[in-house]
């Protein structure tokens, strides 16, 4: 059987499949290859195929039929591999082969293309020079980390990429930040950098296992000079006059009348089945933080930024990660986090400074990661020996830089601002 | 049996829920910064075609699917029953007129479908798009009644009824989509 496969646009991969007989190609809805594109003709051309041979014919359409680039002036034989352009479709041609194998190979031939517009490349340049001159002009300086280390940010739900070199675990890095700390107490003031991170199992519309992270710490500042400098960054670079501040209470308050903070797990259990939203199948082993998560995910976050970028503050103590705990109130941590258009978009805390308490919560978060039956990572760190040396005060953020541009440049998804997403890294 | 993680989870894939098949259709992954991922999925039933959201928090799993597509043909029909054959290993199937659905009409001896095995047995036959059937009774059309507006109902060789353009008489072989039932065009048989 011959086939023809569509191998650009939006129907990419489309395959229809030449019998022997004759069949049309047009914009016509009874044409056995529809194709509903105005500059196509209501029937713009036939195949002709036999056993042996498939021959194109162009029915006098009014926009022609380029086959390997020349127009068809009747008719011609069609060979296997052939091009055909019909306004802006291109289709090729496959004599006689399986669909899946066909499929295969015109998918091989489109893998090396970037998923993102040679336009939008350009202009996600633009932004990354805007951003470090934003950087540059505050006084900071531009550092590099090794991606690839012995350390690794003990998460829960992070998952790391391990790489086994002259029989020692590496790992590659979810986020610079030990490296980054290790240089504050090496003596550097402001630092920012610009590198990939890595998140195994992350993968959607927001997510790609590889992305560009923009990382920066600066010594001195107070919970509140940091959201602002994150405020005014998020200003300029997105081209808004304001941006709000909103603290994880109040939010929660708002949009669904809960107070995160004095609410039992058996309450916030009632009121999410009082709301109208699908929760996991399987609820064993979901915790109060899980459910404030999940609340978090599908009502206050859609809301969040829609006017402005929207700051959300003084997170719940049990999601503290590596943020200090209030010094006023036990209840919540000096973390903070960037929304714009509902998307999540940096994550920031007044960092913690205590070694032991680290250690602890790495002891900890293990401990729960042995229980989802994850990898065990490293407790000890050389940050921890940084720390017992002595961490200045200090704020640091994180910002996803492809969700950045993707919002700066209107576009819904992240690979069409990443020219390689992981599937065709 | 095999099973899938949520790791694994993709658009295409065939997993078994409640002792029945289903197609993932969409598969959104969400996450919070620093909590767990959720995988929000719509599946599609492939027996009954109706759509299930689902929500699954990383680490859980999906059963796989003994889901399998082969090309058949339809054999012949006895009463309420249809016979049809596997082209690659010549296992038969038979079918009640519920499970074919309703292009039971334009199904034609030695006809090649495209049929969905799960666990071996068929639970979905797909006719091709269009089928040559044979006109076996109409009303003559007017002399010189070459308009294709002029429409009426001919009978086919299947039992199916199909509007017609009035030129077409009976002995016709005219081709038909199969998912809408309408007529395409008179074939030449010569």
């Amino acid at each position: 059987m011959a086939y023809l496969i569509i191998t650009n646009g939006l129907d990419q991969g489309q395959l229809f499949e030449l019998p022997e007989g004759k069949h049309i190609l047009g914009r016509d809805e009874k044409a056995e290859i529809h194709i509903d594109l105005s500059a196509v003709s209501r029937k713009h051309a036939s195949f002709e195929v036999s056993a042996t041979r498939t021959v194109i014919r162009d029915l006098a359409s009014s926009n022609g039929t380029l086959v390997n680039d020349s127009p068809v002036s009747d008719s011609i034989e069609l060979i296997n591999g052939d091009t055909i352009q019909i306004a802006d479709l291109v289709l090729q041609f496959f004599a006689s082969a399986e669909p899946k194998a066909a499929k295969a190979q015109t998918q091989n031939l489109n893998q090396f293309q970037s998923t993102a517009t040679v336009e939008t490349l350009k202009a996600r340049s633009d932004l990354m020079k805007l951003l470090r001159a934003c950087f540059y002009d505050a006084g900071f300086h531009e550092v590099e980390t090794p991606m690839l280390s012995a350390d690794t940010v003990v998460d829960r739900y992070l998952h790391p990429i391990s790489v086994d070199l002259a029989s020692q675990n590496y790992w590659l890095q979810t986020s610079p930040e030990f490296a980054m700390k290790r240089l504050l107490s090496s003596g550097m003031d402001a630092i920012f950098q610009v590198c990939h991170a890595f998140r195994n199992e992350e993968a959607g519309q927001f997510h790609n296992l590889e992305f560009t992270m923009v990382e920066w710490y600066r010594t001195g500042d107070s919970t509140d000079q940091a959201m602002d400098f994150l405020g005014q960054l998020a200003m300029s670079m997105l081209g808004y006059d304001e941006f709000d501040k909103l603290s994880y209470q109040s939010a929660f308050q708002a949009i669904l009348q809960i107070d995160p903070l004095s609410i039992t797990e058996q309450e916030l259990v009632e009121a999410i089945a009082s709301l109208d939203f699908e929760t996991p199948v399987d609820w064993r082993g979901l915790g109060k933080d899980d459910w404030l998560d999940l609340l978090l995910t599908e009502f206050v976050q859609p809301r969040l930024g829609l006017e402005r970028p929207c700051i959300l503050y003084n997170y719940p103590a049990s999601q503290s990660a590596l943020a200090r705990l209030h010094p006023e109130d036990e209840r919540v941590a000096e973390r903070f986090e960037l929304f714009v258009q509902g998307i999540e978009l940096a994550n920031g805390y007044h960092e913690l400074l205590d070694a032991d308490e680290l250690q602890k919560r790495n002891l900890k978060t293990n401990a729960l990661r042995q229980l989802d039956d994850r990898t065990l990572l490293p407790s000890d760190s050389y940050l921890l020996s940084a720390m017992r040396h002595g961490l200045p005060d200090c704020c640091g953020v994180a910002l996803g830089f492809d969700r950045l541009a993707m919002l700066a440049l209107g576009k819904s998804s992240i690979d069409q601002v990443i020219p390689f997403p992981f599937d065709r890294a | 049996m095999a099973s899938y993680k949520t790791n694994d989870f993709r658009k295409g894939l065939r997993v078994e829920i409640d002792n029945e098949p289903y197609l993932m259709i969409e598969m959104n992954f969400v996450k919070p910064g620093k909590g767990n991922a959720l995988y929000k999925c719509k599946l599609r039933n492939l027996i009954r075609g109706t759509v299930l959201d689902r929500t699954y928090k990383g680490g859980d799993s999906l059963e796989a699917a003994d889901v399998e597509e082969i090309d058949c043909q339809f054999l012949y029909r006895q009463t309420d029953t249809f016979y049809f054959m596997n082209n690659s290993d010549y296992d038969q199937y038979e079918l009640s007129e519920e499970q074919v659905g309703d292009f039971w009409k334009y199904l034609k001896e030695g006809m090649k479908c495209h049929a969905v095995l799960w666990n071996g047995n068929p639970i979905t036959i797909t006719p091709p798009n269009h089928v040559e059937l044979t006109v076996e009774f109409c009303e003559p059309g007017a002399k010189g009644d070459t308009a294709t507006n002029v429409t009426k109902p001919v009978k086919v060789e299947t039992g199916a009824e199909i509007i017609c353009p009035a030129f077409i008489e009976m002995g016709n072989v005219i081709k038909v989509d199969t998912r809408t039932g309408d007529y395409v065009e008179r074939v030449n048989t010569k």
